[in-house]
This record gives structure tokens, C-alpha cells and sequence, in this order.
């Protein structure tokens, strides 16, 4: 009875040894199926599958079929160079699927035409997901005339699922369809509002929207009525001035705002389904406490009673405090059941921390972020303690 | 007494039990063997009363691509899974063969993630390395003529300038 599994103790021994001699001298990666290279290789810029491609004879081939095309790292000299290996890389394809294409373009140099004809090429090969950066070396604002326009074949593409636009111009044909579309990322695109209400309404199936700098010159006015949007992004710098910024979306659940709130004026509507949302402003550029700029923003943020989640940046902690001195202790009814905050704990957010523990009536979950200061914990504290009245958890990360 | 079987039962009928191709043994919940695309199937078709044999995987493979179902299928946040999923990636670097293996049967058996995950970590390898470099780290033998090197070299010039 005893010898079978001596037999079987054996073999298993000699299997881990045959494994540890072949780590030395025999080549496993080769041997994988070219559905799995392809995998792999899917994973890296074009570059590096070039260098991959150029080790054996069975590497050869691979780069012809490749999934992914990437070549926003890649560093060429020369613009004609860059050219002719893209051109390269979405040739002798066949029948293969490009499902992704990445590319950063130097529109300086005017390569429309290359762009068209890239674009026209991977949307006739099914392509899901593709990324075109064409912000130029320079400072921006120079050679405003010379944004990419994206070519129209773009809008006929029936597979596209992510879609990042970064400097180009958007000229949207009357009518189109991007049914598939999941997850949309404009930077730097300037449009009308109408332009952006059509677009909006023509991607049905979109979630996810960013809008990172766009229409700085300009108002800002984001109308979703007809669209599933339930994510919505927005980063502004702090260039810009005297402009509105609104945002109407009834299906919208998240709101992130970041950057700088430099627009003129903000306004919200219609955001009736709206579950949680972020006002991560940087301090970093709010160096001066103006009450005059709080205030304004004290307003804006009242429209937001009905969410459940809310996070504010220490910046915005510290209009809580302008509202909290302002009002004089009259609150305002509001849903709030989990408030994230980032807090330096010093005087002039300490004010804000309080109101929202006396107002924020269904308060559940309060999340601090430390950012500074450490010492005032003990202050922080007996605040807690002799404010709170719902408080069911607390917790303080303390940042370093 | 008679509830008490029922109890152990019910239980029972939650767990699975798969066979390695050396005839390991390994009882694992449903919903563990339910990462695997395939397994799944056959247990749609078979049920889950008999052992399913995995005649293709060797046990410390299915033993490694169990324990990666295991904590997949817990819902954990997703902060903790990357963290794990890097741990479990780090033997990668020390044994080449084994994670080739890994890789082989996790497509055999679809589990698309860890499939993903595998691609991603030996992508990481080859990354901003010269052809000479990666032949030596996978002992992949140059079987290329000059005429073809030199011919690949001149074509995609721009990927082998210096990193």
C-alpha cells in the first residue's frame, strides 16, 4: 500500500527538479500560444513591441496583430519619421481588429491629414478605444487655428467604447450615432453649447464624462437632458474669468468638481437623481482668503441639500465656516447622510466643521482628511464630542 | 440529529471537488470554481456531485489558480485586491516556468482576469529592454539571420534608438 504513494511523492520531486533545470535553458515564453503573446504584447507601447518583435523568428510576425497600438511614448525625432511609423504599424492588417489606438500628435507641424487618415483607418477596423493627444509642445493659445479636426468618419465608428480628445476640434455632423460609446474624456475642446447638448444626446449609451479645461474662454454648459450621463467630471485651471459654468443632468449620480474655481458664476439644475459630490478645489492657488469669493460659492453649494454623499476640499471647508458665521446658525434641511472632509484644523475651518456637525442633521459618516497641523487634535476633539449629536463614526486619517 | 445531516448537507452541496492532472484533490466552494469560465460550464451540465477532472492542470498550478479564485471571489475593495494581486505577482519575477504554466491553464480554464493579469506582469518584463536583454531574461534563442535582423533593424529604426 505504501509504494504507490512513495511513486507518487517521487514524481512530483523529479517534476520540480526538471522545472528548476529548465528555468536555466529552456524557453517557456516562445511556446505560448499566439493569442496569449498577443496578449502580452497588447500590454506595451508600439516601441517596446517593436524591440520584442525583433528577438526570433517565432516574435517575428506578432507585431502585425497586435490588439493595442500605442504610440503616445514613443520618441521620434522627426515628424516625417513618426509618420511613416505609424503609417507602418496600421498597415498589412487584414481582417485583424485594432481594438485600441493611442497616439500623441504634434499638431504643430499640421499632420491633419496623417490624422484623418488614421483615424479612418482603425474605425474601419473596428477599433474600441482610442486616444489622440494633439496638445502642441508649446505654450497653448499661440496657434489657435491649428487644433486637429477630428475627421468625420470618426462619428460612423460602431464599436468605439472609450473615446479621449485632447486639443482638437470637434465638428459634429448633423446627424450621427456613437451608440456604444461608454466613457467619453475632451481636454482642451472648445464648442457650443448646442454642440455639446447634441453630441451628449447622440451618445446613448454614455456614463462617464471629463471635461478637463475645455471652453475657457467661454461659458461652460453642460445640458444632459437626454443622455444616461451618470458620471460627470469637470477640472478647470485657473485661467479664465468672467464666464458661467452649468451643469443640467437628471440621470447625473456623480459630481466631481477640480482644479480652480475661477468661472464667474456656477450654476446647477435638474440634478434630481444625484447621489454624491466632490468639490476637490486646490488650495494650492488659494493663497488669499477673499469672504467675497466664499460666499458666492456658499450659494452654490446649497443646491447640493438633497445628495447623500458629499466631499469637500479644505478651501471649500472654509466657506462652511464664511456660511456658518454669515447665517448665524440657521440651517438649511438637507439629506447629507456622509460628509468627507480635508482639513488643516486651523481657525478658519474650524467654524465650517462645527456647522456641519450642529446642521447636517442625518449626518451618519463623517471622513476627515488631515492634511496639517496635527497638534490641534486634541481641540479637534472636545469639538466632536460637545457638537455631535447623530455621529455613529468617526475617523480621521492622518495624513503625513 | 436528522437536521443536523441536512445542515452538513446543505452545506456539502455548496463545495466542489476538482482533480488535477496527477490526481490532487481539491474541494473548493462553488462560487471559487465558478471563476472559471469552463469549470462553470461543466458544472452547469454535470453538476457538482461527482469530482470534475481538470485533466490539463497540474496540482501546485490549480493549487495557485485556486488560491487567486479564492480571494477574487470574496468582494473585497478594490485597494485591498490590487495590493494582493501584486503580492501574488512577485514570485512571478523568481520562477519564469511556473507563471508560463499559470498562464497556459488560467486560458485553458478561462479566468479571464488572471489571464489579464498574468499578460500585464510580463509585459511589465519587457518593457524598455533591448532584444538582446530580453532574450537572456525568457533564454529565447536568436534563430534570425543577419540579413533579417539588419532588415527589422532599418525598418523600425526609431523603437531601437537608445531608451
Amino acid at each position: 500500500m505504501e509504494r504507490p504513494w512513495k511513486r507518487q511523492n517521487l514524481s512530483l520531486n523529479l517534476d520540480e527538479f526538471e522545472r528548476h533545470t529548465e528555468k536555466i535553458t529552456v524557453d517557456r515564453i516562445s511556446k505560448l500560444p499566439d493569442a496569449l503573446l498577443l496578449q502580452i504584447l497588447s500590454f506595451l507601447q508600439m516601441q517596446d513591441v517593436m524591440r520584442v518583435c525583433c528577438v526570433s523568428t517565432r516574435w517575428k510576425h506578432l507585431w502585425k496583430s497586435v490588439p493595442s497600438i500605442d504610440f503616445t511614448e514613443a520618441k521620434i525625432r522627426t515628424t516625417g519619421e513618426f509618420i511613416r511609423a505609424v503609417n507602418k504599424a496600421l498597415s498589412n492588417r487584414g481582417g485583424l481588429q485594432i481594438r485600441e489606438f493611442r497616439a500623441c500628435v504634434d499638431s504643430d507641424l499640421c499632420q491633419i491629414n496623417n490624422v484623418d487618415y488614421w483615424i479612418t483607418v482603425v474605425v474601419s477596423h473596428n477599433v474600441e478605444v482610442l486616444y489622440l493627444d494633439c496638445i502642441p509642445n508649446r505654450p497653448f493659445g499661440k496657434n489657435k487655428d491649428k487644433l486637429c479636426l477630428i475627421p468625420q468618419s470618426m462619428y460612423q465608428c460602431q464599436y468605439l467604447h472609450t473615446l479621449t480628445l485632447k486639443f482638437c476640434q470637434m465638428d459634429l455632423p448633423s446627424i450621427f450615432c456613437l451608440a456604444t460609446l461608454r466613457k467619453l474624456h475632451l481636454e482642451l475642446v472648445e464648442f457650443t453649447d448646442e454642440d455639446l447638448e447634441v453630441l451628449l444626446s447622440n451618445c446613448p449609451a454614455l456614463k462617464y464624462l471629463t471635461l478637463k479645461n475645455c471652453n475657457k474662454d467661454t461659458h461652460l454648459r453642460v445640458f444632459a437632458k437626454n443622455s444616461h450621463l451618470e458620471n460627470l467630471n469637470i477640472h478647470e485651471d485657473d485661467w479664465n474669468l468672467e464666464t458661467d459654468l452649468l451643469v443640467s443632468a437628471p440621470n447625473l449620480l456623480t459630481l466631481n468638481f477640480s482644479g480652480m474655481p475661477k468661472r464667474e458664476r456656477f450654476f446647477v439644475e435638474n440634478l434630481k437623481s444625484l447621489v454624491s459630490v466632490n468639490f476637490d478645489f486646490s488650495s494650492t492657488y488659494c493663497h488669499v482668503w477673499d469672504p467675497e469669493d466664499h460666499f458666492l460659492f456658499g450659494q452654490f453649494i446649497e443646491n447640493f441639500c438633497h445628495v447623500k454623499s458629499l466631499k469637500l476640499s479644505n478651501w471649500c471647508t472654509q466657506d462652511l465656516s464664511v456660511r456658518a458665521i454669515l447665517n448665524n446658525g440657521t440651517s438649511v434641511s438637507n439629506t447629507i447622510n456622509e460628509v468627507t472632509l480635508v482639513t488643516r484644523f486651523n481657525k478658519c475651518e474650524l467654524a465650517g466643521l462645527v456647522y456641519v456637525l450642529k446642521n447636517f442633521i442625518n449626518l451618519g459618516v463623517l471622513i476627515l482628511n488631515v492634511v496639517k497641523d496635527v497638534e490641534t487634535e486634541m481641540n479637534f476633539l472636545s469639538l466632536v464630542c460637545s457638537n455631535s449629536s447623530g455621529l455613529l463614526r468617526y475617523m480621521a486619517f492622518w495624513a503625513v | 440529529m436528522a437536521t443536523i445531516i441536512t445542515k452538513e448537507q446543505q452545506e456539502k452541496e455548496k463545495m466542489v471537488t476538482l482533480v488535477s492532472s496527477d490526481s490532487e484533490k481539491f474541494v473548493v466552494e462553488q462560487k471559487v470554481a465558478e471563476k472559471s469560465h469552463v469549470i462553470k460550464m461543466v458544472m452547469n451540465c454535470c453538476g457538482i456531485e461527482s469530482p470534475i477532472p481538470v485533466r490539463r492542470v497540474k496540482g501546485d498550478i490549480l493549487k495557485s489558480i485556486l488560491e487567486y479564485c479564492e480571494k477574487h471571489s470574496k468582494g473585497e475593495a478594490q485597494e485591498v485586491m490590487e495590493k494582493w494581486d501584486k503580492e501574488y505577482m512577485d514570485k512571478a519575477e523568481k520562477d519564469l516556468v511556473f507563471f508560463h504554466d499559470l498562464m497556459l491553464a488560467s486560458h485553458f480554464l478561462h479566468i479571464q482576469e488572471l489571464v489579464d493579469l498574468i499578460a500585464v506582469t510580463f509585459a511589465g518584463m519587457l518593457k524598455m529592454k533591448s532584444p538582446e536583454e530580453i532574450r537572456q531574461k525568457f533564454n529565447i534563442n536568436n534563430d534570425l539571420t543577419k540579413e533579417q535582423e539588419e532588415h527589422i533593424m532599418t525598418t523600425f529604426g526609431w523603437a531601437f534608438q537608445p531608451i
